[in-house]
This record gives structure tokens, sequence and C-alpha cells, in this order.
């Protein structure tokens, strides 16, 4: 089109004066030419009835020549032709689906409230959860969310921010690891710019920090999160923690950080009893359109006790049913549960041995010795513990192996372990670091 | 062609036929005034082919007939004249000017070769009293964009809604919205944009009242008052959804008496300039707190109380938006709203509660 409008604007020009040429063609252009009929695009009426009235004969000749057919001439009217920009200012970029959200995208859609398997052992966590999510920075504030690993904290954390922002999507939320929020501290020290966190912070609906255990020992950290902790909660706004022990238990923390910390509400969530695996069993297969009947279910839930081990063992059982459709057959849990087992079997008592010995850092002649020191009895008996509980070694072979002791003082020192275990959270915390490293 | 007229009524309409005059025309035609008397009235013309004004004065035409003069020289010595009776005779092709002050013999051409303003006045949208179209797009004619890249943008919006009648100017990075309650204008008015050309020269009548009129069929919406009729055209484009920028959620707000932070705007825009024209602007202990940092220059700082409502907040703005915005109204107190940093931020004026400013901040690295 311009093309041809080119070529008739420059025939034009010969036959009209420059100024007229100037005044009325100038703005001009040609939209089409449809069906006989040209339509040209003007600014104004005041110019399309001059050039109707003392130039369509002269427009209509030059276009019949060049297009070979008679064409009649109508206007349109159409600014000065120019085309409009797509975006029409910052003003209008700001508008709220594009807002400079503080959202961190890490938070997973799926992990929702009622994608939660509920029971005893998490009850009070969920209630909490539940009301701080419908009612953010008025009721428990701080929450603090301690248990395991696997016991669901981050999911209930990412359920709070999730149902905060479908009931308000405008809302500021941040959730961070501490590692990533001592990040953060660190080189804003650096950068002198401590005064933006508390800024960023400060403007805060909803914080949530996982993982508050490894703020121990990191003096300066734990003073920007005093501040920002209380800039945030003058502010109106709702945090929750989350950590791995209760916060009276976390080391190294100043007084003053732990005290907030207890001031709000301080919930444990206890690893998944049998029923609550099952269920967890059950609500994770569904959502994976696994074919698992609950007397499966059941089976597995019995023996698999950690929730990222029962996630990992549907996985296996998600490859079985590519080669084998249909419902999960009983043979085939137990071959796969019966794998775990055997994988235990690759235990050498020599690796129990050496565990123990670097843990509680004495030499392997001293375990096996015959001092009765106390620091050289406990390592000796959580070992006997160990051999029997998880390699499942007879007494006398234990015996055997510790320096040529008599079974019956393994079985003893199996049984004191076994008691002090229930009343000693530190000695369940050392068995359970020991387990972990066997594990592999 | 022989009119008699009194000088008196022409006056008030002499500056706007003039300043229609293109001052270079490569067409003769458009550099002169359009002078018509028919058996009831008494026409003068002007036009720069955007844009038309048509005058009619009350007269006592002996003869009928038309005639083009150069328009500069005819509008100034007409307005040079006083108050006096005047006398219009065409011969051949001369049109003699008698008054009392003296003769005038202008070249005159036929009247045939000037354009048609307008071929229908169209449909009445609205008819608006002086003060009415003065307060409604007073403040919103500063607010649309120069920038012909974005041509819908260029002029001012109208839409009847259910209820209301929205009046909108914006360029982007401001927005002005008068919105009426009632506003007896007609039903179907939807996404007219006026062009700012004639919304501009409407503001010029202060009295009386201003009919809007607009004929779709030609692109036009034509203004008129008294005996002038203003013809200017519609632009066309798709108005950008103006309502998701007014901001909802706000946490601070401050009242502030107008002329004090006008006047300290002023004083700190003087720094301003040499920093982008950005003024930081911060609201704790009940005051706005004005910081300008231009580091070859210097810094200024300034304080304005008010009433503070919400928390603390900090905000950098374009100085000159401020600015326009305080020269717009005449309120005595404005109120600014923010919610962030990043958020357009809201103002109104005591007493226009009809009327809302919003303006973009600026990004501020710290």
């Amino acid at each position: 089109m311009d093309e041809l409008w080119n070529q008739v604007l420059s025939e034009i020009q010969i036959d009209v004066s420059k100024g007229t040429f100037l005044m009325y063609f100038k703005h001009t252009s040609l939209v089409s030419v449809e069906s006989g009929v040209a339509t040209i695009s003007v600014p104004t009426f005041i110019i399309a009835d001059q050039l109707e009235k003392k130039y369509s004969a002269l427009i209509k000749a030059i276009l019949d020549k060049k297009t070979g057919q008679t064409t009649s001439i109508v206007f349109s009217y159409s600014g000065t032709n120019r085309q409009a920009k797509k975006d029409e200012g910052p003003l209008f970029a700001s508008a709220p689906v594009a807002t400079e959200r503080v959202v961190n995208l890490r938070i997973k859609s799926e992990n929702v409230f009622e994608s939660l398997a509920v029971s005893d052992s998490n009850q009070l966590a969920y209630t909490a959860s539940l009301t701080v999510a419908d009612d953010p920075g008025k009721k428990y504030n701080p929450l603090f969310l301690y248990g395991t690993v696997g016991v669901g904290k981050t999911h209930l954390m990412h359920a709070i921010a999730n149902r905060v922002l479908a009931k308000n999507p405008r809302a500021q939320i941040l959730y961070l690891t501490t590692e990533e929020f001592t990040n953060e501290v660190v080189e804003a020290i650096m950068n002198k710019s401590t005064s933006n966190i508390r800024k960023k912070f400060r403007h805060t609906d909803l914080l949530l920090l996982d993982d508050i255990q490894f703020l121990a020992g990191k003096e300066k950290v734990q003073e920007e999160l005093f501040h920002t902790f209380n800039a945030l909660i003058d502010g109106g706004g709702q945090i929750v923690f989350s950590s791995d022990r209760p916060p009276s238990e976390i080391k190294k923390i100043e007084a003053r950080l732990a005290s907030r910390f207890e001031g709000g509400l301080t919930v444990d969530i206890q690893p998944p009893d049998f029923e609550l695996r099952t269920a967890i069993l059950l609500l994770k297969s569904k959502k994976r359109n696994m074919d698992i009947n609950p007397e499966v279910a059941k089976l597995i839930a019995e023996r698999v006790e950690n929730t990222r081990a029962l996630e990992g063992f549907l996985l296996k059982l998600a490859t079985v049913q590519l080669t084998k459709p249909g419902p999960i057959q009983e043979e085939d849990v137990l071959r796969l549960l019966g794998e775990r087992v055997e994988k235990d079997r690759f235990l050498h008592p020599d690796m129990v041995i050496t565990a123990v010995c670097s843990f509680y850092n004495i030499k392997p002649t001293q375990l096996k010795g015959d001092r009765r020191d106390a620091i050289f009895v406990k390592p000796r008996q959580i070992c006997m513990f160990l051999l029997k509980q998880d390699l499942k070694l007879s007494f006398k072979e234990i015996g055997n192996l510790l320096g040529g002791r008599d079974h019956t003082t393994v079985m003893h020192g199996v049984d004191k372990v076994q008691e002090s275990l229930d009343s000693e959270e530190r000695l369940k915390d050392e068995v359970g670091v020991l387990r972990k490293q066997l594990a592999g | 062609m022989i009119v008699n007229f009194l000088t008196e009524n022409v006056i008030e309409y002499l500056p706007l036929l003039g300043k229609i005059i293109p001052s270079h025309s490569q067409i003769p035609i458009l550099s002169s005034i359009l002078l018509d008397a028919s058996s009831s009235e008494f026409i003068l013309s002007s036009t720069d082919l955007e844009f038309g004004v048509r005058v009619s004065v009350p007269a006592k035409i002996e003869e009928g007939g038309g005639v083009l003069v150069p328009g500069r020289q005819f509008v100034e010595i007409l307005s040079s004249l006083t108050r006096e009776k005047a006398r219009l005779k065409q011969e051949k092709d001369q049109l003699i000017l008698e008054a009392g002050s003296g003769s005038f013999k202008f070249q005159a051409l036929p009247r045939d070769e000037f354009p048609r303003l307008f071929e229908d006045k169209g449909e009445k949208i609205a008819e608006f009293p002086a003060s009415s179209f003065q307060d409604i797009f007073s403040k919103l004619i500063f607010a649309v964009s120069q920038d012909e890249s974005r041509p819908h943008l260029t002029g001012i919006y109208v839409t009847k809604k259910e209820g209301v009648v929205d009046y909108v100017a914006t360029d982007g990075y401001r927005l002005s919205l008068k919105r009426v309650s009632g506003g007896s204008i007609a039903e179907g008015t939807e996404g007219l944009i006026l062009s700012p050309r004639l919304i501009g020269e409407g503001l010029g009548f202060k009295n009386g009242s201003i009919g809007l009129y607009v004929y779709k069929k030609g692109n036009q919406a034509i203004l008129e008052s008294g005996g002038a009729l203003l013809v200017g055209r519609l632009i066309e484009g798709t108005y950008p959804d103006y309502e998701k920028v007014i901001p909802k959620e706000l946490k601070t707000s401050i009242k502030l008496d107008r002329e004090e932070f006008l006047r300290l705007l002023k004083v700190t825009s003087v720094f301003a300039r040499e920093n982008a024209n950005v003024i930081n602007c911060s609201i704790q202990l009940g005051a706005l707190h004005l910081h300008v940092d231009s580091s070859s220059i210097g810094e200024a700082e300034s304080k304005i109380e008010g009433e503070q409502l919400g928390d603390d907040n900090s905000i950098a703005f374009n100085v000159k938006f401020l600015l326009d915005f305080l020269r717009s109204v005449d309120g005595k107190i404005i109120t600014l709203q923010i919610n962030s940093p990043f958020e357009p931020a809201l103002f109104t004026v005591d007493n226009d509660p009809e009327f809302m400013h919003v303006i973009m901040p600026v990004r501020v690295q710290e």
C-alpha cells in the first residue's frame, strides 16, 4: 500500500502547488484498495472535505492508472497515521499483576493445607498454622515450628504462604532459608546497606524463615534478625520460624532473640506414627495416580518410618508399575522392602566401631579395651546397641568383636542404652546422627 | 457584501481567530480569514486544517456575500479599534473596513477557496456551565501526553459508565481522573478521546455555557459557547484501562497545606533540576520531609508538617509532576497517599472529592 501511495503522491506533487501538497497530502496514507474502493486515511474532516471537493478526480485518475482498475475513493480518519507504541508508560506497567511483589517463587503451590495428612503428631502445628494463615500478624506471632527432618515443617510454611496469598494477592511474602538470610545480612554489612534490609523486611506482611537453628553462633546475623523482627512485628507483619529443635535448645543464641522466638507459639511436630504414615502413603500415591490398596500401604508404613523414605519408596514402586501395570502386588512390595533391609546388611561391624570411635573421639583399642571409665563405657555400650539393633548380630558375636566380652555384659549394655534413649534427648540425637552417618 | 457591526461584539473572539492562523502557511488561503454574511448571520472563520474557529457576530447586514482577507492584519487592526461602529464593504477585489479610527482596504480573495470546517455539528453530548468546564478540564489538560507515538494518550478521555462520567488524562507517568456522578452527558457516550487543543481553547471561555457536540462521521468534536464554535478532531485509539492504575490499598497518608507544599517544592526544585528532577520524600513523625541530593551543586532539605495517618513511608517523584498537580488545583489541603516506594501514589484535594491524581514514583537506587 505504501509503495503504491508513494507513487501516487509523487505524481500528484507534479500537478499541485508545493503548498497545497504539503498541507493536504502530507499526512495521508492509503489504507486499502478492495473491490474497487480505495480507502485513504487523513487526519481530519477538514482535509478530507477539501481533498474530496478539489482533488478526488485527480487522485482517482492516478490511482486508476496505477492499479489498472476503476476505483472510487473514500476517506477514513486516523490522526497522524503513526503507529502507536505498544507500551503505555510506567504507570500502566505497574498495575497489579506485574507489580514488584516480594514473593519468593520457591513457595510450592502444591503445598497447601488440604494436601497435608494430619494426625496427633502434627495436629497442633496444623491448627496453629491455619490460624496464622487466616489472620496473619494477629494470633500467634511468631509461630515457631520445630521437629526433625521430613515431618512437614516446610510444607506447613508453604501452606501458610499460599493461603495468605490466596486471600490477599498483593500480600508481600518472603520465604527464606536461614542460610539465605545470613548471606543477605553478610552482603549488606559489606556494602554498608543494612538499613536496606530492614526496609525490605519491614514492609513484609509475612516472613517465613526455615532452619533457624543455623543462626547458632552468628552474632551479627542474630542482631540483624532481632531488629528486623521488631520492625516487622511493629508493622503488623507475621513471622513463622522452623527449626529442628525448640528455641531453648538452639545453642549460642542471644537471650533477647531466644525470648522473641518463644514469645509467640512454639509447637513441635512429631515424626508421623504408623497411622499417619499410612495416610501419607495413600495421599501421595493417589497424587501420583498409583493404585495402592490400604493393606499394601500398611505394609509399607510398618517398615518405613521416615517420610522422605516413604516418598522414595513410592518412586521405586512407580518404576515397578511401569513394567507391571495394574494394582501394586504385595509380593513386589515385600521384595522391595526386603531390598532395603539387604542394604543394611552390607554394613560391616568394623564400620560401626569406626564411626562410634571417631564420634566420641576414642581409639578402637580403647573401645575394645578393659577400661571402665565413663568416657569409654558410654561409646562401648552405644556400639553394642547399634550392632545389636541395626546389624542384628548376636550378643555373643558382639561380645567377641568388642574385646572378648561376655554376652551378658553386652545384654546389659544394650538394655542400658535402650532405657537411656527414652529419657535422654541428647543420647537420642547422638544415636540418630550415628545412624545417619552409617546409612551413608 | 455590506455589513455593519459594533467592534465590542467581535473583540473577545479576535485572539482566538488570530491564534489559529498559521504564521507561515504555504497556502495563502489558510492565512486568510473568511468573512461571510448571509441573510441571518455574519461569520468570521479561520482554520489550520486541523482545528477551526467559527464566530457568529451580531450585525446589520445590508448586503450578503463572502470574502477572504489577510487574516493576521485584519485581526490586528480590528483589535486596535476603539469601541465604535464599523462597516465592511466589498468592492471588487477589495474589502474596505470603515470605522471612526479610519478606513482600511484589504486585498480580498473569493470565499470559495476557504475550507469547510464541518458539515454537521453532530450530536449534542453535553452542556457545561463555563465554570464546570473549567473545573473539570483544567485539572486534566496538563496531564496529557505530548508524545505523538502514543497518540491516544495525547487526548482527554470521556466516557459514561453506570451513574458516573469519567474524564481522564494521562501520559503514562501521571494520570488525572475527574469522576462526576450523575453527570448529564448523553447516553451511549463511550470512549471519546477529545483533542487537547480543542479543550485548551475551550478553557478560554470564561462565561456562559459550553456545549459539546460530536460528529462521528467526520471524526469531529465541537465546542460551542455564545457565538463561537470551536471545531476539533476526535483522536483514534483504545484508551488504556485506567481503573487498575488507581491505587486501592494505601499504607500511609498525609494531609498538607497546598500552598506551603507548592512553595517548598519550588524552592527545593532549584536543586532538583540538577538531579534529574528527582525529589525524595519521606513521611514520618507527622511531616513530609523533602530531600534532594544533587552532588555537583549541593543538597536541599525541607520539611512540611502535616497530618499523618498510617506507617512511615518514603517515595521519590519527578518534581515537575508534583508542581503540575499542585498548580492545577486550588483547594487548601491536599492529601498524599502512598503504599510503597514502587507503586503509584494518590493525590486528592479537599475542595474536590471527584478528582484524583495519580503519579508514578521514580525508582531511586540507594
